[in-house]
């Protein structure tokens, strides 16, 4: 159950669509003024081809009746081509302009997200079944196109259009104007039905889909090749799809059956309809020329309903799920909190501090008391597990505390914006992003309102990159990605852009997640070096399960289950003997034999 | 011209050999349907013409009944006899899944590895391998639909020829541009796509960057948004002009081509006046012709483009997967290794060179080493220094470098690819971790024996070793629980957790030379340390090789390879390394130094 199903009902439906249609509305208010004057017209003068149609043959019946030249028939020869030339044209311009208007609506929409998605609580990120909405909502602004194209139509093109045809039936005879009803209800019931039954049939086949489609990916892997695991996958890949064949049949067997009774009902309304023209045609009621041109604008009203229904309000009602994914996303809560300065010394403070998961009930940590002193390098050790990256982003203040508070500079995090409380700080995160963009980009995205090339030197020299030619062919325009065309870099060079990255922007505070992952050991313990030079009149958290590199620290802070187990300097833990001394002792013994 | 026509030939090909009677069934359905517009004329004339002889002559109702039962048979299996025809695509749909997925699944696995790594191949295979039976049935249903629309416009052509035939022949005339013009727009509507595939591959991307979990550290931290946001809604805007552009002479085509075609009914009208004024066609006729003509002139402002267009696209689909199945196969790339392993005496690269297709820098450059049986090596070396690619070489992913690999002093080409499978046991550094049970993603290292009754003897064998038992304890279903998420049951497990696994496969693997590519990168040191413990104990006497930058495993190894710049730089054991006081000595020194 997503968190965003609520109740369905017409009232949340029709809000719905309005919301969409305001947003539309200011993004381009003169566009779709115009679209939709040209929409009626174009309604009214699809109308008025059937009307000119029976004028045309009455006209001929008339002339040959009176013998008195062919004048007026070919004059409304003309009228006739004249009106399916002009309605023919406005279709054009009103589909065109259609299409090309709600592009622009579906990009407004989508930069409505791009936005939001970074001013909902960061925590929001951990939890899956909001992920699964968010990328619905995406789905859904996409989607709202197709919402505005049926909305628009039906009130600008359709009503006027069967508006239209219905005056026309009425004043050749009222019983005519029965005809509509009898064309509409057929095509509503079969839509109901449809409703009705076929997102269950699709539920059905969506997870042995994924399955099969799964299959498919284990053959990219080279593993599977050097194991001569081919034909497990084959074996496994033949019985699902023999699965999905046999689910695909009996589903489509009862959506077959039911539309074919649905197309037999709408044929007993063609007959309806049929029977009441033919009838007022034989008593005399209708002339031969209206007669033949309802006759042939029959199937066009029948398309045009069934498209309406089974194609516009269908799609309305399928994506009405996703644009209200959209719209909840819209809603959901900002992250707000006073804009305050944190104090000249940025000190850091966790007092009693519990932290869980969303939708967990397990404690990842538990009453951690901390002090960091500003300009204090503090190292991080532990297990994997042990919690060290989740209180890496409570000190920086990206996740709030369960229970307990976080100050950075004097400023609690629970209370004050997270613009105010990153204003000191930088990161060099462990899963830092390689973005595919130019190398001056990577690295001077950390501080987007600075474009200064001299401090971009100044990190890489300190991250130790050079912009050697051979590596980056265009200098800092260098793309660094081979998918749009640029260069790949390697493990470590990545890692070496992302703490130039960290570098860049101007901090007193900085936090280094494992940064060393992927470089060789040769520059691994010069990086060490250089980050306790760079950090010295600075306050750095490093995060690393390297126990060796911890040494630089003013203080280790040891990690086991979710709690501080150890803390001191290096010499202290390794006299205490405990938690520290033995990791330590796991990993020097294989250099000290 | 000649592209499209090849395309259209394998397309109903495939199709008819699937299923031959449904498929005539399914075309000849949709020419039935085609002709009926023609009958529907011949029907209308009569019921008019008798509807006016009804008033004017006051004859019997009943005289109309037989025009108006026609009309009603006509409407009947116009309307029902797609809806029944919807079976038959069903069946035929499924029945070209079996062959045709199958076919490409075969394929996919059989490509020569090359192909896997080279980004326009991929997704060139990620487009075929994607609903390729849905993709070529409705172009087949497109193309029958297409016959349809022609026969429809052919047959009454022929009525309208019968009556006033000069029109007839500017008809013909008229339809060639007609054609012309629809045709060329579907191809230009294709390509305006492929140049705005550029830009929306950006801004997905951009968008991804924005919205999604992997960048939320960073997005928050730096606070890009904005930044982001307005290049965003630049791809955004260059992709959506350029489209409106190609739009805008599409509906320019196609409006003309509605223009010319009004102009014919206009034409064919005016010809037809003196005719039925002069009584040589019934009015009856004359309405039914022209009324018919108006129609279909409407009938074809919409469908025909549409389709013209969804048939490019298919065809396009086609000769994409016509690319796919001709792409170079490996005939070793779906054996098993060979079910008694290869016995490794000696390993040899002798001057190794291999650089990979379509790239300029040598990987490997003047490679030499040497790998005995029963000793332990390690290759230790910087990142990208081509260590991964020594192991795709040996395992024959690759076949084409200068120098030579000799096995067992006999050439690596000598070797079937079965032979060459069972000499290595691999933990990658990026091992696969297989959506299937605990038990077969450790089982599967030994895939000869993973139907036999042993299997499960090995795999409690590996556990006890591995000290699994906890992991296995903890989960659902035990050995038996799925991992991943392609089943609703489904556990996802930890970075570490997994690792474990790929060793267990390893340790379950009977190929003769161990490799381990940096195993105990996700590990935290206490779990490494004891691992490297195990690793002595369980290998001694094996042939194992260990990559890693981290050198303190290293002293494990009966010799060392240094590996920089596509070379083998250094090589000996510990002690020997330590003297030459070169590269291995600087790395152990500066890693050592954290201990001391």
């Amino acid at each position: 159950m997503s968190n965003f199903q609520k109740k369905v009902s017409v009232k949340n439906f029709v809000i719905s669509i309005f919301r969409v249609l305001k947003m539309a509305f200011k993004a381009g208010p003169l566009y779709i003024s115009v679209n939709n004057a040209i929409a009626i017209i174009h309604g009214v003068l699809y109308g008025l081809m059937t009307l000119t149609m029976q004028l045309f043959f009455e006209s001929v019946i008339r002339c040959i009746q009176n013998k008195n030249g062919l004048n007026e028939a070919i004059f409304m020869a003309f009228v006739l081509f004249g009106v399916f030339m002009l309605a023919h044209m406005v279709n054009g311009l009103n589909n065109f302009m259609g299409t090309s208007y709600f592009k622009k609506v579906v990009g407004a929409l989508n930069q409505k997200i791009n936005i939001k998605s970074s001013r909902i609580a960061p925590i929001s990120y951990e939890n899956p079944s909001l992920l699964d909405d968010i990328n619905k909502a995406t789905v859904g602004a996409n989607n709202s196109l197709g919402l505005l194209f049926t909305v628009t139509t039906i009130f600008s093109y359709y009503t006027p259009y069967f508006l239209f045809m219905f005056i026309y039936f009425y004043r050749l005879n009222p019983f005519l104007s029965l005809s509509l009803v009898v064309i509409f209800i057929p095509v509503a019931l079969s839509q109901f039905v449809r409703n009705l039954i076929f997102s269950k049939l699709e539920d059905e086949i969506a997870p042995i889909r994924r399955e099969t489609n799964y299959y498919k990916t284990t053959l990219a892997e080279k593993e599977t090749r050097t194991l001569g695991a081919f034909s497990f996958f084959e074996n496994l890949y033949i019985s699902s799809l023999a699965l999905f064949n046999k689910t695909t049949w009996k589903v489509e067997k009862k959506s077959g059956l039911i539309e074919l009774i649905m197309k037999m009902i709408t044929l007993a309304g063609y007959l309806g309809v049929l029977y009441i023209f033919v009838s007022t045609l034989l008593q005399g009621k209708i002339s031969v020329g209206a007669f033949a041109a309802i006759f042939f604008s029959m199937n066009t009203m029948f398309n045009t309903m069934d498209t309406i229904i089974c194609k516009h309000i269908a799609n309305m009602t399928r994506n009405m799920g996703t644009i209200n994914n959209f719209l909840n996303f819209l809603d959901m809560p900002e992250i707000v909190g006073s804009q305050k300065s944190q104090d000249e010394n940025l000190d850091i403070n966790l007092k009693n501090v519990c932290f869980s998961y969303p939708n967990s009930e397990k404690n990842v940590l538990n009453y951690i008391n901390l002090n960091i002193e500003f300009g204090k390098t503090i190292a991080i050790v532990g297990e994997n597990g042990s919690g060290k990256t989740t209180l890496v982003k409570l000190i920086l203040g990206l996740y709030t505390p369960t229970s307990g508070s976080v100050t950075i500079g004097g400023l609690d995090t629970r209370n004050v914006s997270l613009k105010s409380l990153f204003k000191k700080s930088s990161a060099v995160f462990q899963n830092f992003q390689k973005y595919k963009m130019t190398l001056s980009e990577n690295i001077m995205i950390s501080e987007i309102n600075s474009d200064d090339s001299e401090k971009m030197n100044d990190s890489l020299k300190k991250a130790g990159l050079s912009v050697d030619k051979k590596i980056f062919p265009q200098n800092y325009d260098t793309i660094l990605s081979r998918e749009f065309d640029g260069v790949e870099l390697s493990g470590g060079q990545w890692q070496r852009v992302a703490i130039a990255r960290g570098l860049y922007r101007t901090h007193d505070l900085i936090i280094l997640d494992e940064p060393t992952a992927a470089i060789d050991p040769l520059e691994e313990a010069n990086l060490y070096k250089k980050f306790a030079e760079i950090s010295k009149e600075k306050t750095a958290v490093i995060v690393t399960h390297r126990i060796g590199s911890a040494r630089i620290a003013d203080e280790i802070v040891v990690m086991d289950r979710g709690q501080i187990c150890e803390i001191g300097t290096h010499d202290d833990l390794i006299d205490n003997g405990g938690k520290y001394s033995n990791m330590f002792l796991a990993q020097s013994k294989w250099y000290i034999k | 011209m000649k592209f499209k026509e090849n395309q259209f030939l394998y397309v109903f090909s495939l199709v008819l050999n699937s299923s031959k009677s449904l498929a005539l069934a399914v075309f000849f359905q949709k020419l039935i349907v085609g002709l009926i517009p023609a009958f529907m004329v011949i029907s209308i004339s009569k019921f008019i013409d008798m509807s006016l002889r009804v008033f004017n002559n006051k004859l019997d109702i009943k005289n109309v009944y037989p025009a108006l039962f026609s009309i009603i048979v006509l409407l009947f299996f116009s309307l029902l006899s797609e809806k029944i025809i919807c079976f038959a695509n069903v069946k035929i749909t499924n029945k070209l899944r079996i062959k045709l997925s199958s076919l490409i699944f075969k394929k996919y696995g059989s490509l020569e590895y090359k192909h896997l790594e080279t980004p326009k191949t991929t997704d060139l295979i990620l487009r075929c391998t994607t609903a390729p039976e849905t993709n070529l049935m409705t172009t087949f249903e497109n193309s029958c639909n297409f016959f349809s629309l022609v026969l429809t416009v052919l047959s009454v052509v022929v009525i309208v020829l019968s009556y006033v035939w000069w029109v007839g022949i500017l008809l013909i005339v008229f339809c060639i541009p007609l054609f012309r013009i629809a045709l060329k727009s579907g191809k230009a509507n294709y390509l305006a796509n492929i140049e705005v595939t550029k830009y929306n591959k950006e801004y997905l991307y951009l968008s991804e960057v924005l919205t999604g979990r992997h960048s939320v550290e960073e997005r928050y931290l730096f606070s890009f948004e904005e930044l982001i946001n307005s290049k965003w809604k630049d791809n955004f805007e260059k992709a959506r002009k350029i489209l409106f552009k190609t739009e805008l002479k599409w509906f320019a085509k196609m409006k003309s081509g509605s223009l010319i075609m009004s102009v014919i009914a206009l034409i064919t009208t005016l010809a037809a006046l003196p005719a039925v004024y002069d009584g040589k066609i019934s009015i009856g006729i004359f309405i039914a012709m022209v009324g018919t003509i108006y129609a279909l002139v409407n009938r074809m402002a919409l469908e025909f483009t549409t389709l013209v267009d969804d048939i490019t696209k298919g065809l396009c689909y086609a000769s994409d997967l016509q690319e796919f199945l001709n792409l170079s196969e490996d005939e070793g790339a779906i054996v098993k290794p060979s079910a008694k392993p290869l016995q490794l005496e000696k390993i040899e690269f002798k001057d190794v060179s291999f650089k990979y297709p379509n790239t300029d820098k040598y990987v490997l450059k003047n490679f030499s080493l040497t790998i005995e049986n029963g000793k332990h090596y390690a290759i230790v070396g910087v990142n990208g220094a081509g260590k991964t690619t020594m192991v795709k070489l040996l395992t024959g992913l690759y076949k084409e470098f200068e120098g030579q690999i000799l096995i067992n002093q006999k050439n690596i080409s000598e070797y079937t690819p079965a032979e060459l499978k069972s000499l290595c046991s691999i933990a990658y550094q990026d091992f696969s971790r297989y959506e299937t049970t605990l038990n077969k993603n450790i089982a599967i290292g030994n895939i000869n024996k993973m139907i036999t009754d042993n299997a499960e003897e090995d795999f409690n064998k590996v556990v006890e070793l591995l000290e699994l038992n906890e992991l296995v304890d903890t989960l659902p279903q035990k050995s038996d629980t799925h991992l991943g998420k392609i089943k609703k049951d489904g556990v996802d497990l930890s970075g570490g957790q997994w690792q474990k696994i790929a060793i267990a496969r390893l340790f379950n693997n009977p190929g003769a030379l161990k490799i381990l590519d940096e195993p105990t990168a996700a590990l935290d040191p206490i779990t490494e340390s004891k691992l490297y413990e195990k690793f002595e104990k369980v290998f001694k006497g094996q042939t194992t090789l260990f990559i890693s930058h981290r050198l303190g495993s290293t002293k494990l190894a009966n010799a060392i390879f240094v590996i920089n710049d596509g070379k083998v730089q250094e090589k000996g054991n510990h002690k020997e390394l330590m003297n030459l006081n070169s590269t291995y000595s600087l790395l152990y020194k500066s890693q050592r130094s954290w201990y001391d």
